[in-house]
């Protein structure tokens, strides 16, 4: 077949763990995308809506109140890390945990799923190519987000090419910090185009929030912008933490300064995954932080508008 | 009209006819409050003019009876005049109540009217009230219909093997036994151009050229004789409108009301006798028509066809005389959606399960192209459009035909409409469509000017018979449960068939596959045999001059449509389970067959207790759990989604070798064809079947017409429509169903909308499915109508081919259609 022809170069059994795969993303760059989330990161950010994006391994979730302590996953086990506790409560010594998921296919509570499973580049790309139909007929395409993609620069690189040999439109979403830019450069001539996280230009603040100075992330935007790659900043903005007037202002002058970037996406902050945080047995750091109202969120982006700025809320 | 290359599209611009169709008129807002209040009444009055009719004339011939009951029935029904409709006519003595038919079936009546199972005032969903009174007359009427109804008759004909079947709910069309097809568009641009003067005239001419020495001498004669009574009592009924209204304008004292009241009585003596010269006299004569073959049959699913093209050279003649603006004509359709709106039908409970939201499915379809492939999509289309949007009702129902050549400024103006719920406008392909008609023999000149009739039939206006698809079920989940039980049906005993071997004993998939291939077709036959003893005593028993007298060539030919008289005709059963059955030959093939985790003795145990056994190892849960991980249609998973297109094939291949009643006496066609819309009926049907492979507990739902199983399709809607394709629909030209549900979120901006007009262009266009249509709500909104219905009184939701009012749903219906996966773009 000729699809197996243009794939011949390359390294089609690379392994990478994902999480996730989303058809019908609307808001991960032009037309109908297919996001796949890429396990790892090196940032540990409080609003984190994928806390099982930030761990590179497979790992376990537990819905507490589907666990109807049957106690049918203990002895599956392969490392005895389930064990019932004198409160008849099923408790997994996380320390233990492979993330095998013997488990997640024996409880039928559905109270068990692993997040993150291998695949090949090849496997995976025959996962994307299925939802061709719809990159054409809308001018999108694929989409990778993590966690931080780059984490898996190599494997990453291999499906960036495969996805260039069919003329699907790429893009990646990271968080930018890539301390070896080698690895950056190695997957960014295969890409259409790069979202590329900004959240605050303090950096105390910054290592405060995500636990890394944005040193490194600023450096890398300036780098790419310098490249002429199309780039588009994303901004989440979090309550609290992001959401001043001064904070919006340093971003806005920030990508003003890129010379070449003139979109910015604006993300303002959900709860949608704090029951997540629950399943890994993780504190939510933001529990009980309000929404940013709408009419806030507005006037950022008239804010940034005023810059000249094209800004879009996602 | 149609097939007329030279009518422009959008003269003045698409979009701004919408928006103006979309705002309702102080007049069409105070009567669609007081409609939709209404609790819809039941009326004795059509069983009261059949009765003495038929009482009188019990030496005649049947279609001269037929025809002089419906006389009866249109010179003393009871009429009403809402106050400011500009558009009147009504099919029953109350907005929205319903007549009874007891030539078809008194039996039920008789049995509800004492409260079994139900009273009408007090059924779980779809509620009538009834009058003391006219219950106690109904009670005196009905004891003249025993023994004579066609319920009767043809249950006399039934062998005792379909009588079986039956019992085993593989199959099922009880509603044909107490009312007549329906599901047809008759030809009414031919009565908007000549009038029912011209059709009398075409009788006339007729006439004196039949034969009586001839062996279908008489028999002619007898249709045309039948056609004129009726067709002059369709003239009658018009006129006492205009007195009516007359009347009216008698006794009223502001002038603005009385100059509007001698305006329609003008209206109803002109149509529908004569040919009509403007926009809303078209209209009036439309409605005149749906309605009388609404009082003549009983029959569901009459639709209106392509009333953008059908309307269209009268709006623009008129718009260009300057004698209608938009606004006028968006007024005169809002008035005529709230007069389909007002039309009912009670079936029995049982029945109603099948059919629930109080429908009648009347379809009006848009768009499309025309011949030779321009786009037919004009301004009208647009304002219709608009009109769906003000007016928000479940009925009629809008079917959008989409083809490559679709605008985006007309696709945008759809999902503009589709953002507001209720699950209108329902979208089509002609690129699926067009090319399954030309494949039964349609010509592509008429295949161009296909629409819809009932929930997703498509239907050659004008020229095609009753019922494009049967309306009548087979239920192949509950044939696959006989497969794995040796040809048994665990709830009946009943084997009609026997295998020798079951699930347990099975030597390998292929030989799965050859028994139920075999059932299959022995079921099939099944249907055929009994869905041709009912036609054959509704052509002897109850046949319909009127409807057939604006069906295309039945005047020409002398018969009525049932005798063969229609240019084209095609029937076919609605398979039940599709995404069932695919499911489980899956989980059989690859858990008992090739992984050989299970064995098909614990595989039958498991499902003959309902995976509730928990003394076996594994025990019925981890069963049940390892089946629910099979691979499930809808995930764009080749292993499943070939077994679920194989299994509907063998329907699409098997149907076509068989042959209607009318074949060979006229039509093109004459065969059977296949179709997946289930309606509701996926959940009665549900009921009868015991746990199956795909890991469904006993009694649940099966899944609806061609959407995968409620829940099974976790990856994506981009996965499901890719499924969804890969199943011959080009074959199902008795018309697929595919129902997909969004948040509203979506739709958010301008960039969402693009991106679902993609979404749209990709299922349709590219990957030619036949049918989607999409319910925007989310299910808290839905969780919480069902728990405060009274705050939800307009919430419409898409069950099946058709919308219905949330709230007046069956609790189990409603809990369907929250579990369907919802598709959240995230």
């Amino acid at each position: 077949m000729s699809s197996d022809h243009a794939l011949v170069h390359l390294d089609l059994d690379a392994e990478l763990v994902i999480f996730n795969m989303q058809g019908y993303s609307i808001h991960d760059g032009p037309g109908i995308r297919t996001v796949v989330f890429l396990k790892g990161c090196p940032l540990v950010c409080a609003w984190c809506s994928n806390p099982e994006s930030q761990n590179p391994k497979p790992e376990l979730g537990v819905i507490e109140a589907r666990c109807q302590r049957c106690g049918k996953c203990l002895p599956g086990c392969p490392v005895h890390g389930i064990s019932i506790a004198e409160n008849e409560r099923v408790v997994t010594n996380r320390s233990l945990c492979t993330g095998c998921g013997t488990c997640e296919l024996v409880c039928s509570h559905k109270a068990r799923q692993v997040f993150g499973r291998r695949i090949t580049v090849g496997d995976l790309m025959r996962e994307i190519i299925k939802d061709m139909p719809f990159y054409i007929r809308s001018g999108g395409g694929v989409t990778f987000s993590g966690g931080e993609p780059t984490l898996q620069h190599e494997a990453l690189a291999e499906l960036l090419k495969a996805c260039q040999g069919k003329l699907i439109h790429t893009a990646i979403e990271t968080c930018g910090y890539v301390p070896d830019r080698t690895k950056l450069e190695s997957i960014l001539e295969h890409l259409d185009l790069v979202l590329y996280d900004v959240k605050c230009i303090d950096d105390e603040k910054h290592k405060q929030l995500t636990g890394v100075s944005n040193r490194t992330i600023l450096e890398n935007a300036r780098r790419i912008s310098a490249t002429g790659k199309k780039m588009i900043v994303r901004v989440p903005l979090i309550p609290g933490i992001n959401d001043s007037q001064a904070d919006i202002q340093q971003i806005g002058e920030f990508v003003l300064s890129l010379g070449s970037v003139r979109e910015l996406d604006l993300l303002p902050y959900h709860e949608l995954g704090k029951s997540k945080y629950e399943m890994l047995g993780k504190d939510y750091a933001l529990d009980g932080a309000s929404p940013i109202s709408p009419d806030r969120v507005g006037e950022f982006k008239s804010l940034l508008e005023s810059y000249g700025l094209k800004c879009e809320v996602c | 009209m149609s097939g007329d290359p030279n009518i422009p599209s959008a003269l003045f611009g698409g979009a701004a006819a919408k928006t103006i169709g979309e705002k309702r008129t102080p007049r069409t807002d105070g009567m669609r409050e007081y409609l939709l209040n209404v609790i819809p009444e039941v009326s004795s009055d059509r069983v009261r003019c059949y009765t003495q009719s038929y009482r009188e004339t019990e030496s005649e011939p049947t279609i001269v009876r037929r025809a002089k009951a419906l006389r009866n029935m249109l010179q003393n029904m009871s009429i009403y005049k809402l106050d400011g409709e500009l558009i009147v006519g009504n099919t029953s003595r109350h907005p929205r109540g319903v007549e009874l038919f007891p030539e078809y079936e008194v039996e039920w009546i008789e049995r509800e009217l004492d409260g079994v199972p139900y009273h009408f005032a007090e059924r779980p969903g779809d509620r009538y009230i009834i009058d003391d009174e006219v219950k106690q007359e109904l009670k005196g009427l009905f004891p003249y219909w025993h023994g004579k109804t066609h319920c009767e008759h043809v249950k006399s004909m039934f062998p005792e093997v379909i009588k079986k079947a039956w019992d085993m709910h593989v199959i099922d069309s009880y509603w044909l036994l107490q009312g007549g097809d329906g599901h047809i568009t008759i030809n009414y641009r031919k009565l908007l151009e000549r009038g029912i003067r011209g059709t009398i005239e075409e009788i006339e001419e007729e006439l004196p050229k039949v034969d009586l020495c001839e062996p279908d001498g008489i028999s002619k004669k007898l249709f045309y004789d039948a056609a004129l009574i009726s067709l002059e009592a369709a003239v009658d009924y018009a006129a006492r409108y205009a007195e009516f209204a007359l009347e009216r304008a008698g006794k009223e004292k502001n002038p603005e009301r009385q100059k509007e009241l001698k305006k329609i009585a003008e209206i109803c003596r002109k149509v529908p006798y004569h040919p009509v010269e403007s926009f809303r006299e078209a209209v009036q004569s439309i409605w005149f028509l749906q309605a009388l073959i609404q009082i003549e049959t009983n029959g569901h699913s009459i639709s209106l066809g392509r009333l953008d093209q059908t309307l269209y050279p009268y709006y623009r003649k008129d718009i260009e005389e300057g004698v209608l603006t938009i606004e006028g004509a968006a007024e005169i359709l809002q008035c005529f959606w709230l007069k389909l709106f007002t039309v009912n039908k009670i079936r029995d409970w049982d029945s109603t399960h099948f059919f629930l939201g109080y429908q009648v499915f009347q379809n009006i379809t848009i768009g499309g192209q025309l011949y030779g492939g321009k786009d037919a999509a004009n301004e009208l289309s647009f304002l219709i459009l608009g009109v769906q949007k003000a007016i928000k009702l479940t009925m009629p129902s809008i079917s959008f035909r989409f083809f490559d050549g679709t605008t985006e400024e007309f696709l945008q103006a759809a999902i503009d409409v589709i953002g507001i719920g209720g699950g209108q406008p329902a979208l089509y392909s002609d690129e699926c469509v067009i090319p399954a008609l030309v494949n039964r023999g349609i010509t592509y000149e008429d295949a161009v000017n296909w629409s819809v009739v009932g929930c997703v039939e498509p239907i050659i206006e004008g020229k095609q018979s009753y019922r494009p698809n049967g309306a009548a079920f087979i239920s192949i989940l509950k044939l696959l449960e006989i497969v794995l039980h040796g040809g048994e049906d665990p709830a009946t005993g009943y084997n009609l068939l026997p295998i020798g071997k079951d699930l347990s004993t099975y030597a390998s998939f292929d030989d799965v596959m050859e028994h139920w291939e075999r059932q299959a077709k022995f079921y099939t036959k099944q249907h055929i045999i009994m869905d041709t003893i009912i036609d054959k005593a509704m052509e002897e028993a109850s046949p319909n001059p009127l409807v057939s007298s604006f069906v295309d060539d039945c005047i020409r030919r002398g018969k009525t449509i049932k005798q063969g008289g229609a240019v084209y005709d095609y029937c076919g059963p609605l398979i039940v389970g599709v995404a069932n059955v695919g499911d489980s030959l899956a989980a059989i093939k690859k858990l008992i067959f090739e992984e050989q985790i299970l064995n098909g003795k614990q595989v039958l145990h498991a499902l003959d207790t309902d995976f509730d056994d928990e003394t076996t190892t594994p025990t019925g849960g981890e069963i049940q759990q390892m089946l629910l991980c099979a691979p499930k249609y809808g995930n764009d998973d080749d292993y499943v989604d070939s077994l679920t297109a194989e299994v509907l094939d063998l329907f699409c291949k098997e149907l076509p070798n068989y042959r209607t009643t009318r074949y060979g006496r006229g039509p093109r066609g004459g065969i059977w064809h296949a179709s997946c819309s289930t309606v509701s009926a996926n959940i009665p049907f549900g009921l009868s079947v015991g746990a199956t492979p795909d890991g469904r507990k006993a009694g649940m739902p099966t899944a609806d017409t061609t959407s995968p199983t409620q829940g099974m399709d976790t990856k994506g809607p981009l996965s499901t429509m890719k499924s969804v394709a890969k199943i011959p629909n080009i074959l199902c030209s008795g018309g697929n169903l595919f129902n997909m549900k969004f948040s509203p979120l979506v739709l958010q901006d301008q960039g969402g909308r693009s991106k679902f007009a993609a979404l749209i262009r990709t299922f349709l266009g590219d990957l030619k499915g036949m049918h989607v249509q999409f319910n925007m709500v989310d299910g808290d909104t839905l969780r919480d109508a069902k728990e405060h219905p009274e705050e939800y009184p307009d919430l419409m939701v898409r069950v099946a081919g058709y919308s219905a009012l949330f709230t007046t749903l069956d609790p189990k219906l409603q809990d369907d259609i929250i579990n369907r996966t919802e598709q959240l773009a995230i």
